[in-house]
């Protein structure tokens, strides 16, 4: 009888490890959900260009910002858009340094798209500006809003090359 | 009776305090309300959009606390999203210096991010305890089918082992009937 509960026993303990071993690599060698934002530019017509770079002033310039939220939870979301220059413009580490000529924010849950219409007139003329759209966050812990960065530690940002001239 | 002029100049004297006293105190309330209340609109209708800026703040947090837990969260963000959209238009109201309508706005806002903080607490408590009672249930299910496996695999066993004996003793049964016949 003795060895009969031992064979039992010995089963229970082979199925739980296989149990057990499966949970594990199905944790381990799948590869993690990426977890990550997206903002994109598209044109008026909502495709990814053409774009209008060349403007006469006080026309306007109407874009939409894509955003999508894959962040695996609720975000909130904040586009600033910012008229920056060579000098003031964003680079994968800093914002730009131009300040905002415009913010929107929304709440975004996980797998969510947001469009932003922009209509933009142009006042001031010059050439190599960069209309830049940059993605930011409220982070509850900070008590402040920070700017979104990807995996790679890259802050999250669109510009459109632009060039103004008189009318 | 001969009335005494000091005594006259004393009544009217009397007369005419009390009748400005009043006029004193409505002075006094009035330019208080000058200065902290009626007539800085501006201020506080930064300090209202300062407010709700806060409390939106903290029915997000709230809101993303009640989303980790896996509630349904869809009408609150739905809200939460109106409430940004009005505090957008209170800030609008505002640099145009509509203060009145900068404050009502911001208020609405206000009153609608609290009640969505409210309600995702309280959703995110009662996610939690249903999976509390959720993970009860199936490590009692877990137990009892080990229990059940166990108890059903050692009477097979043991079914199949008293048969085997039986077997055998038909076996021997039936060998000394051959030696018994052979002999």
């Amino acid at each position: 009888m003795k060895k009969y509960t031992q064979t039992i026993l010995t089963l229970l303990m082979i199925g739980l490890a296989v149990a057990t071993g499966t949970l594990l690599v199905s944790v381990w060698l799948l590869p993690p959900p990426e977890h990550t934002a997206v903002i994109a530019m598209l044109n008026e017509d909502m495709e990814a260009g053409p774009y209008p770079t060349n403007v006469t002033q006080y026309s306007n310039i109407s874009l939409n910002i894509e955003v999508y939220n894959y962040l695996g939870v609720v975000q909130y979301f904040y586009v600033r858009t910012k008229l920056a220059n060579q000098t003031t413009m964003a680079n994968a580490t800093t914002p730009s340094s131009a300040s905002i000529i415009l913010q929107s924010d929304r709440i975004l849950a996980h797998g969510e798209r947001w469009v932003i219409p922009i209509e933009l007139n142009m006042t001031t003329t010059g050439t190599n500006f960069r209309l830049t759209f940059e993605l930011w966050h409220y982070n509850p812990s900070q008590d402040d809003i920070i700017w979104v960065r990807n995996q790679r530690g890259e802050g999250l940002w669109v510009h459109l090359p632009l060039n103004v001239t008189g009318p | 009776m001969q009335r005494h002029p000091a005594n006259l100049i004393l009544a009217l004297f009397l007369f005419m305090v009390a009748l400005s006293s009043p006029v004193i105190a409505l002075t006094t309330v009035y330019s208080f309300r000058y200065e902290h209340v009626s007539y800085q609109p501006e201020a506080q209708a930064q300090q209202a959009i300062d407010d709700a800026q806060s409390a939106i703040n903290s029915a997000y947090t709230d809101l993303m606390l009640a989303d980790s837990t896996g509630a349904s969260i869809t009408d609150l963000l739905s809200s939460l999203n109106g409430a940004i959209t009005e505090l957008n238009q209170a800030r609008s109201a505002f640099n145009t210096t509509d203060y009145p309508s900068a404050i009502t706005l911001a208020e609405s806002a206000q009153a609608t991010a609290d009640s969505v903080s409210t309600e995702a607490s309280a959703r995110r408590s009662a996610t939690l305890v249903q999976q509390q009672a959720q993970l009860i249930i199936i490590i009692g299910v877990v137990i009892i089918t080990v229990f059940i496996t166990y108890f059903a695999l050692t009477r097979i066993i043991r079914y199949q082992r008293e048969k085997k004996r039986e077997f055998l003793r038909m076996e021997i049964r039936l060998s000394d009937e051959e030696d018994g016949e052979d002999t």
